[in-house]
């Protein structure tokens, strides 16, 4: 019996039992429309890519890292300094955090632009809000991890914003960390929502989303659909896979050649009784709403500052999660309007980051 | 003339090539010097950790694993862009074909 009917024979058998040729055929015939705005449908597949090196660098860390106040830092130490390439290992995992949020804001911004939340694809577009949120916690919780000075501040100031709002606020802080004060508690808590409840949130979202996205296919232009215009299509294997492919290899690239040449250093053990070192700031993506925060004054028509301010963003942040139902009439006033907003949001982002990095 | 010529480009080059690996191995020697400093269980608190690599030769290994990984990731592209090109042609065929019947 030669190679390869014995590959032929052990692709029957797993069709007998998975089925898996019925998924080859749909993916086969499931088209991909080709227009000036195809290029966002990359982003999806670049922020799936930077999830799985998240995985997989994670539970290279987790063999090493423990959570406990007095081991923390020194085992982030030891990764860097005595597992072999676990400093390249910690900067890849760092570095695709960031390239993750980074092209979940490009993903999310793209389909507010070109409206493609539209019905009937408005709980793609919510699934896609939380798993954003998802990645904001997965990044919070992640920072506190190396038990250094910065981390520990940032995570105390990070902490205390939900203390502002009214009657659960106080009961937020302290269900964030396990205590009044960031403690050895909090360490421990952040370590179980980063590897074990966020995880299972995300997969969980991520398996609604994608299921969604196959299930009421790629959008096409606003403009064209309602004009009824044919717009040209591609299967989506194999000629959109390559496609995509062709990018995932270009951003791995990048990603290695970044984690090498800057990977993120370890400050010294966090010393709890210390006070806060000068210039704390958040990561990169919480800038604008850590510079918002720093503006706003104490009191507004006798209210404190930081209450109507981190109401306001919870308000912003529903609205955010409810556009699809909001936005019913793209091609009309109202629509224009909400695209606008997208385009100011992003300025006032940018704003805001690079002002409060001054 | 010509011998002489090359006997002096030649020390030259050696010249140069073993200040190169002089000044490499110096420097990494001081990186190393620096990360022992910073180990864990000696007097870590008092250093912030700058990673690097632990010695000349995990920086070499890394250098042209990188380099490896470019000259793969260009001639996979280039691989990927045939194959897509084809693809797309057969594609269209296809299509223009289905049109006719």
């Amino acid at each position: 019996m030669n190679i390869k009917k014995l590959g032929a024979g052990f692709q029957a058998w797993l069709d007998d039992r998975f089925g898996l040729s019925g998924i080859a055929q749909f993916l086969k015939e499931k088209p991909v429309p080709q227009h000036k705005h195809s290029i966002w449908y990359y982003t999806g597949s670049a922020i799936l890519i930077f999830f799985t090196i998240q995985i997989i660098t994670g539970f290279m860390l987790i063999l090493y890292y423990r959570p406990t106040l007095e081991e923390a830092n020194a085992s982030v130490a030891r990764v860097m300094t005595e597992v072999p390439l676990g400093w390249i290992i910690r900067s890849v995992h760092s570095w695709s955090a960031t390239f993750m949020i980074a092209f979940v804001f490009v993903h999310l911004i793209s389909i507010w632009v070109t409206k493609s939340y539209r019905e009937p694809r408005e709980i793609t577009w919510m699934s896609g809000v939380l798993l954003l949120a998802c990645s904001l916690f997965f990044g919070f919780t992640g920072y506190l991890l190396p038990w250094d000075d910065l981390s520990l501040s940032a995570t105390k100031v990070g902490t205390d914003i939900p203390r502002s709002i009214p009657v659960v606020g106080l009961w937020v802080t302290k269900l964030l960390r396990g205590s009044e004060d960031v403690t050895g508690d909090t360490l421990t808590r952040f370590f179980g929502i980063h590897v074990c409840i966020l995880p299972i949130f995300l997969v969980l979202l991520l398996a609604i989303h994608i299921y969604l996205i196959q299930k009421k296919g790629m959008s096409v232009p606003v403009e064209a659909e309602t004009r009824g215009e044919d717009v040209r299509t591609i299967p989506f294997w194999p000629n959109f896979v390559f496609r995509e492919m062709v990018v995932w290899l270009v951003l791995v690239g990048v990603l290695f050649s970044v984690a090498v040449f800057l990977p993120p250093s370890l400050d010294k053990p966090a010393d709890l009784m210390a006070a806060a070192p000068e210039g704390v700031k958040p990561e990169w993506y919480f800038l604008f709403l850590f510079q918002t925060l720093k503006i706003v004054p104490p009191k507004i028509l006798f209210v404190n500052g930081d209450t109507v301010a981190v109401l306001l963003m919870l308000v912003a942040g529903v609205l955010f999660f409810l556009l699809p139902i909001i936005d019913n009439k793209p091609l009309e006033r109202k629509g224009k309007i909400i695209t606008v907003l997208a385009y100011a949001l992003v300025a006032y982002a940018l704003i805001m980051s690079v002002w409060s990095l001054l | 003339m010509k011998t002489h010529a090359n006997k002096i480009l030649l020390s030259l080059f050696l010249g140069v090539l073993c200040f190169g690996l002089f000044s490499v191995n110096f420097g990494w020697a001081q990186e190393i010097e620096q990360i022992q400093k910073t180990r864990p269980g000696e007097n870590a608190a008092e250093n912030m950790i700058v990673p690097a690599p632990k010695n000349i030769k995990e920086a070499i290994a890394i250098y042209v694993f990188l380099g490896w990984m470019w000259l793969s990731i260009f001639v996979l592209v280039y691989i990927l862009r045939q194959k897509i090109k084809e693809l797309d042609r057969i594609h269209k065929l296809k299509f223009f074909s289905s049109h006719k019947s």
